[in-house]
């Protein structure tokens, strides 16, 4: 594996100058003796070479006037709108708004069941459930609340 | 860049932050061409590689108010250019398998037929390349060989340590040749 060569690890620093003077030194004197080092340094400078004359790929149209034309419609860029420390504010504050809002209508509630909910015969939705459905007649006149023998 | 082009950069910045699209216009003017070969060379398509930069400018500008001055502009834009092209390349899911067909959008100069054949070829040639090896080698490599970044810049734009960088370098190097054909780095020192 290429990855495991430590002689590739120095050659590339050397060939990015990265080496400490003595380490360069001391590289270089071993580059004179070895071959392979001395071989794989020209290719990592060949390949360097290889990079430099790649051309540059053009875009091929002005994009500077389309982006001009885009920013034209939208809005400038604010330090402000954008700073990230202030934006942890947004946060417990849409809580809290969230919470208060829930405690205002939980408190409407219990108020109207409590007290604003006018008096109306107890149970009434219950009734559904009585022995004897609506419209029926009564088999003892007594057993109805109305008393006229119907339900 | 030279500091003629930083400068000249810095000022237009200036006038771009007051809200001044002409300004930036100048600036995308100058960039586009970088970017868009950076952002090709990395994703190795042509339509991608134009929309992605023009999204690269319309996210530079939005971001323009936090740039700082201690970072190089060209430097910062190629970030952004990098974070877009690596998220491009996760949705397609190939950051660690490159596309094995030889249709690459590189390469496309505007020599003729005859003149650019052999140059054409050996460039082709180090695209395919390139297209083979990982995501992470090939950004790097690209930062360093074609766009001369220091290491410091380097590191600054992929979000690694300087020491990473050297490591990360060599073996981006080392694969790279092995693709181009050599079979590279036996233990030999």
């Amino acid at each position: 594996m290429a990855d495991h060569c430590p002689r590739t690890l120095a050659l590339s620093a050397l060939l990015d100058g990265q080496l400490q003077p003595r380490q360069r030194r001391e590289l270089l004197a071993h580059i004179d003796r070895c071959a392979a080092c001395g071989e794989r340094l020209r290719e990592l400078e060949t390949l360097r070479s290889r990079f430099q004359a790649l051309p540059q790929e053009r875009l091929g149209f002005d994009l500077g006037a389309v982006i001009e034309a885009r920013l034209r419609v939208q809005p400038r860029p604010s330090r402000t709108a954008r700073r990230p420390g202030m934006r942890w504010l947004l946060f417990p504050l849409s809580g809290a708004a969230a919470l208060t809002l829930g405690l205002y209508l939980g408190s409407t509630l219990i108020r109207s069941m409590a007290g604003d909910m006018p008096a109306g015969p107890p149970m009434l939705a219950m009734a559904v459930f009585d022995p004897i459905p609506p419209g029926n007649l009564c088999p003892v006149p007594k057993s109805c609340p109305s008393g006229n023998g119907f339900r | 860049m030279d500091d003629a082009d930083t400068e000249r950069d810095n000022a237009s910045i200036v006038r771009a932050r007051a809200g001044d699209t002409r300004a930036f216009g100048e600036i995308v003017r100058r960039h586009q061409d970088r970017v868009f070969s950076f952002i090709l060379r990395l994703t190795g398509t042509r339509d991608e590689a134009m929309d992605l930069t023009q999204e690269v400018f319309m996210k530079a500008w939005q971001a323009l108010p936090e740039w700082r001055s201690e970072a190089r502009f060209s430097t910062w834009l190629l970030q952004i250019a990098r974070n877009l092209s690596i998220d491009l390349l996760r949705r397609r899911q190939v950051i660690q398998f490159a596309p094995l067909d030889d249709e690459l959008d590189i390469a496309d100069t505007a020599m003729g037929p005859e003149a650019c054949y052999a140059t054409c070829q050996r460039d082709a040639q180090l695209a395919r390349a390139l297209q083979r090896i990982p995501a992470g080698q090939r950004e790097i490599l690209l930062l360093r060989e074609v766009e001369d970044l220091t290491y410091t810049d380097i590191a600054r734009t992929l979000g690694i340590r300087p020491g990473t960088v050297k490591s990360r370098l060599a073996r981006a190097r080392a694969a790279l040749l092995e693709r181009l054909g050599r079979k590279a780095g036996e233990d030999h020192g």
